[in-house]
């Protein structure tokens, strides 16, 4: 009885190992192309990279707990299994009757028991199986490039939104524009970097072009500011230093007239500058106020505005490097920046040739030909000293433009007579363009007609022939 | 005392041995007396054995009656004969009240018991009497007993029915009602002879008389067989595919095969399922063996069921029996309840 058990619980195993095997097969397959589904969608659709993928793997444990469970659930109980045995080996219920009672004699007749044979046609599973692992290799495999669809996934903006978030720092710190509006404009390049599609980069373009096209309007407009102050504190700081510098030598009337002239354009520039106005102490702005300024608060003044001249150059600068102000801005702001100390001087001792103060200012500072309403004139500054003599000048010699010679190489042969015109007696003038006489098409010969002037050298050409 | 349902032990061999002889000789008997049928005595024994009701069914002159007469002769039990005809009355089977004067003058009815108060009982063409006669078998069939005018008499023990019908012979016939048919154990087709038994028959019997036994068992020897009968052990798997078996002769039930949803309208009764069960234990004892197996089942299935399951017209007209849907059935039910998946089989070891 202990051989037969054993053979029965050896039956039973192998019965288990099948099913488990059976099952964990067809759940395999289910599982493999699941998984070459996810992994194909994945890297197409979203370029996940293949590293990432593996873990896809861990999925198949739920599949493998699963079939082992359902596989044990379906073994046969020990009884059918006897039953079966029994009947196959005709022991005519004997085999099954050992369970219940007690054989006794009959114990003995039992003999060796044969176990039968298992069989599993396995073929179609282990080809669909088959076909789901290559399916899952293949989608693991094919390399990235030939996932079409996902070359056009990710639009990569990430230096273009780094490049912009610096400008907007820049802006920020020099205070062009104020933390708000940059956390307003930070957000949106955050949002457009998140949303960035490969599928339609029309849009985030246009956004990005949107957000740089405002804050280059800001730094321009920061820009100007800064090119109309430098003009003004040179204007100022130029004539508060030449009057320092002349002191005595300018006639009273002339200084004057001169610091009146350098108290309004301080108050202008106190007007629109704050900060300027915050460098200055009170004594000086008083002075200032009541154009009451003395060679040494010239001196302090001419300082501060030089200094405050600086700053804002050194601003621009900075504008210029983040790439939000052009080069030729802060070439503009160095020519406005300078000023002839020397010669707004020595017009201001000469009682400034007599030229009023404004002009003098225009000659001596900045460049020429940047007047305005209020400020100096709008034309280039003529200076000469002696006019020039015309002899012995030569003009280059210029070739203008064959209009003539092109219009004739542009024309075309549209007719050519085979006998002489005739010559109609009586014919009215022209009026108007020849051309307008012209027939069209048909084959006939174009007719001009001769003005009255030609007529007698037509008429003396066919005579010598 | 009450018969206990499931055993303790096994039979012990020389029981076993007693009353597998007693069997064997008996079928030995009857081969030798009725020639050529071999499996059919087999089934006729069994169902003896099971003290079940055997229902005959062959053309004329195909050995039904001697078969039946032998067994009679053979169990050394009191054997009555009679012959159905549409105008036989119930009384003439069971037995009637007669009013007869005893001595002192007195009229009294008094009780003429009928032929069914015997042991074994041949109805012979029992369908050619009507439906009110058939019927008059049924309570004999299943108690044991006749009840008339509110008073039960019980037959002798050991009863049985050995009815005989010729299928062919429909004019002047009733059909026996389902009711009717349930009670008997199986229902066995007589099939005709074959050349080389008809040439036996002829050539070793005078005008085909059977011989007399030439041994015949007592009554104690019968009570020996039934009560070995009872000690046959029925194992659970065994008893289990038994009821599997007959659940699956109902339409729509989950072990119903295709044919038994298309062509059966009403399926087998739980008394199908205890012939069954009785009959495996008379196999097993001719087998002489002491528990019952499933070739047993197999071989009683078909003799037990195929009266049993109603077919629909469905069926008729497609030509199908119910043996053929029986068949299908035995194969398509694997006995032991291992049910593994399709693709999985268990095959025999080949021999080296």
């Amino acid at each position: 009885m202990g051989t037969n058990n054993r053979l029965l619980k050896t039956f039973r195993g192998r019965i288990a190992l099948l099913l488990i095997l059976r099952l964990l097969i067809r759940f395999s397959t289910v599982f493999a192309f699941i998984l070459g589904m996810v992994i194909l969608i994945a890297r197409v659709g979203f370029a996940v990279r293949r590293s990432f993928l593996l873990w896809l793997f861990l999925g198949y444990l739920p599949f493998l707990i699963s079939a082992v469970v359902l596989s044990v659930k379906r073994i046969p109980s020990y009884s059918s299994l006897k039953a079966l045995l029994d009947s196959r080996n005709k022991c005519g219920g004997l085999l099954m009757a050992g369970d219940e009672v007690d054989l006794g004699f009959w114990q003995g007749s039992l003999g060796p028991l044969n176990a039968p044979v298992l069989r599993w046609r396995a073929g179609k599973a282990a080809a669909v199986f088959t076909l789901a692992v290559i399916f899952v290799i293949v989608s693991f495999v094919v390399p990235q490039r030939y996932m079409k669809i996902a070359s056009a996934r990710p639009l990569n903006i990430g230096m273009d939104v780094k490049e912009l978030g610096e400008q907007i720092e820049t802006l920020k710190q020099e205070e062009i524009i104020t933390a708000e509006k940059a956390d307003e404009y930070e957000q949106k390049l955050e949002q457009l970097k998140d949303k960035a599609s490969g599928y339609d980069p029309v849009k985030t373009w246009e956004a990005i072009d949107h957000i740089q096209q405002n804050v280059k309007q800001e730094a321009e407009k920061a820009a100007m500011d800064a090119l109309s102050q430098t003009e003004s504190l040179t204007r100022a700081a130029g004539l508060a230093e030449g009057l320092y510098e002349g002191g005595s030598e300018i006639k009273s009337d002339v200084y004057s007239e001169a610091v009146s002239e350098l108290s309004a354009m301080v108050k202008g520039l106190l007007s629109e500058n704050e900060l300027l106005r915050n460098s200055l102490n009170p004594d000086l702005l008083s002075a200032c106020e009541k154009c009451e300024l003395s060679s040494e608060q010239l001196k302090q003044l001419a300082d501060a505005l030089k200094a405050h001249k600086l700053k804002l150059s050194a601003d621009l600068a900075k504008l210029c490097e983040a790439g939000l102000a052009d080069l030729k801005n802060l070439k503009m702001c160095e020519m406005l920046g300078q000023c002839d100390i020397e010669g707004l001087k020595a017009f201001l001792c000469q009682d400034a040739n007599s030229m009023c103060i404004g002009d003098a200012l225009s000659m001596c500072c900045g460049c020429p030909g940047r007047g305005g309403v209020s400020r100096g004139r709008a034309d280039a500054a003529m200076t000469w000293t002696e006019g020039s003599s015309e002899e012995g000048a030569k003009f280059k010699e210029q070739v203008l433009p064959a209009g003539s010679l092109a219009a004739l190489k542009e024309s075309m042969t549209i007719g050519v007579t085979v006998e002489a015109p005739t010559v109609e007696e009586g014919l009215a003038p022209v009026s108007g363009d020849v051309l307008g006489q012209a027939e069209a098409g048909g084959g006939e010969a174009f007719r001009r007609t001769i003005l009255p002037r030609h007529k007698g050298a037509v008429k003396r050409y066919f005579e010598r022939k | 005392m009450a018969k206990k349902d499931r055993l303790d032990e096994v039979l012990k061999p020389e029981q076993l041995k007693t009353a597998a002889g007693l069997a064997k000789r008996m079928l030995e008997q009857l081969d030798n007396i009725l020639l050529g049928r071999p499996q059919l005595h087999q089934m006729v024994l069994v169902g003896i054995l099971s003290q079940g009701h055997i229902l005959l069914e062959g053309v004329p002159g195909v050995g039904k009656t001697a078969l039946v007469k032998v067994l009679g002769q053979l169990m050394n039990l009191e054997f009555k004969r009679v012959q159905f005809t549409p105008d036989l009355m119930p009384g003439d089977i069971l037995g009637t009240h007669i009013l007869q004067e005893d001595e002192s003058g007195k009229r009294q009815m008094y009780f003429q018991p009928g032929p069914v108060f015997t042991n074994i009982l041949l109805a012979d063409e029992i369908n050619r009497a009507s439906p009110k006669t058939q019927s008059a078998l049924l309570e004999a069939m299943q108690e044991r007993s006749v009840t008339l005018l509110g008073e039960t008499r019980s037959l002798p023990e050991p009863f049985f029915v050995l009815a005989s019908q010729n299928p062919i012979e429909l004019e002047g016939t009733y059909p026996l009602p389902e009711a009717q048919l349930d009670r008997f154990l199986f229902k066995l087709n007589v099939a005709a002879a074959d050349v080389d038994v008809m040439d036996s028959i002829i050539s070793t019997r005078r005008r085909g008389e059977p011989p007399m036994p030439n041994w015949s068992i007592g009554r104690e020897e019968l009570g020996v067989l039934f009560d070995v009968m009872g000690k046959i052990f029925l194992p659970k798997p065994v008893s289990r595919y038994i009821s599997r078996l007959v659940a699956a002769t109902v339409p729509k039930t989950a072990e119903a095969t295709e044919m038994v949803n298309n062509y059966i309208s009403y399926g087998a009764s739980p008394r199908a399922a205890i012939a069954i069960a009785e009959a495996a234990r008379g196999c097993a004892l001719i087998a002489s063996r002491p528990t019952v197996g499933f070739e047993d089942v197999r071989a009683v299935t078909t003799a037990v069921l195929n009266h049993r399951i109603i077919l629909n017209y469905k069926a008729r007209f497609d030509g199908i029996d119910s043996f053929a849907v029986i068949d299908d059935l035995l194969s398509a039910l694997d006995e032991t309840g291992v049910n593994l998946p399709a693709d999985v089989e268990i095959t025999e070891r080949m021999n080296e």
